[in-house]
């Protein structure tokens, strides 16, 4: 289950992204004891994301089953996980957990650029807003816009790019927005 | 569908709860990751050790699935909420690793009527997610919908 929705994810993003060898690194490589490890050079950091630069990315159908599924362990609530209790519910069906959505997401920024770039975590997220609901055969358009980026005061081999999500669903209709920010090394620093 | 035991009135500023602890393992933080966020601090243990974190560490998005998951177990199944706008402020102030056992503590800071809707309010919260040394390692404050009890008429 979880290899084949791998699998439609990469073969969705097919070509866009080089995971090179970051994911996997090769037995016997590891650093001589004593030594820092050297991390693997990744294709972006800090300097390529300006603003105003826009990434775009496409879900997968969002199949039922991976709405239930979600919800059965994260959110069980039962306009997530009762189809037929969810008909009677303000939202008239099954709905995505908000959670499920944003993970949804994640894992399209992942599969686009972030995994191929130096990236160093995140302290949080503002103004999360789930605008309209994500139901079974819905897809999703991603659209990130790069609405910051500075270079850390205190730790100059940093910096910090703020970013706009945007989450579309079939119709073009704005489902889901939120003001991100992650942290990148920048090129030729060592830490 | 459970019975419904907590409604909108409930939830007055001040009105706490705190869940019993989860504990996360490293095959939990992996099989996230794998699935939803697979940067290898996420899904790579050898490779983490290098990682700015310097071990696995669980994906943000994963820590807030559990919050949210610690609060349907803990009262949200049994309240009439019928939803969230969303959040105001999300912050990962700490890595979550293996073996840590988090909990939720939930506190509510507004209560607002509804002006369209005389059946519904809405509450907002602030969510912390603590580990076992008692640090906050995520804060959330955020709203959710819920029915009245009594819609006024």
């Amino acid at each position: 289950m979880l290899d084949d929705r791998q699998t439609v994810l990469r073969a969705a993003h097919a070509g866009t992204v080089s995971r090179g060898d970051a994911q996997a690194p090769a037995a016997g490589k590891d650093p001589p004891p004593g030594s820092p490890a050297e991390p693997m050079p990744r294709r972006y950091y800090f300097e390529d994301f300006t603003v105003g630069d826009v990434w775009e990315m496409q879900s997968p159908v969002i199949t039922k089953e991976e709405i239930v599924d979600f919800a059965s362990r994260f959110d069980p609530q039962y306009f997530h996980v009762d189809e037929e209790a969810a008909r009677h519910s303000t939202y008239g069906g099954l709905i995505a957990s908000g959670w499920h959505t944003v993970s949804i997401c994640m894992r399209l920024i992942c599969d686009r650029y972030l995994l191929d770039a130096m990236s160093m975590g995140s302290p949080g997220v503002s103004e999360l807003r789930w605008l309209r609901p994500v139901r079974p055969g819905d897809s999703l358009r991603l659209r990130i816009t790069v609405t910051e980026a500075k270079i850390s005061r205190s730790r100059p081999d940093r910096g910090t790019v703020a970013h706009l999500w945007e989450a579309f669903n079939q119709d073009a209709e704005l489902v889901m927005t939120m003001q991100g920010e992650g942290i990148l090394a920048r090129r030729n620093r060592s830490p | 569908m459970t019975t419904i035991k907590y409604y909108w009135e409930d939830f007055t500023p001040g009105w706490e709860y705190e869940s019993p602890p989860r504990t996360l393992s490293a095959r939990q933080i992996t099989a996230f990751a794998r699935e939803y966020d697979p940067q290898s601090y996420h899904t790579d243990e050898e490779a983490a050790k290098s990682s700015p974190f310097g071990g696995l560490i669980a994906s943000g998005w994963q820590t807030c699935s559990i919050a949210m998951r610690l609060m349907c177990d803990g009262y949200l199944l049994q309240t009439s909420c019928i939803g969230s706008p969303g959040l105001d402020e999300l912050r990962w102030f700490r890595p979550v690793r293996p073996g840590d056992a988090v909990r939720l503590h939930t506190t509510v800071l507004e209560q607002t009527r509804s002006l369209k809707d005389a059946s519904r309010g809405s509450v907002k919260f602030r969510w912390d997610v603590l580990n076992q040394k008692d640090e906050v390692v995520c804060s959330m404050t955020g709203r959710q919908y819920y029915v009245r009890r009594t819609p006024a008429q």
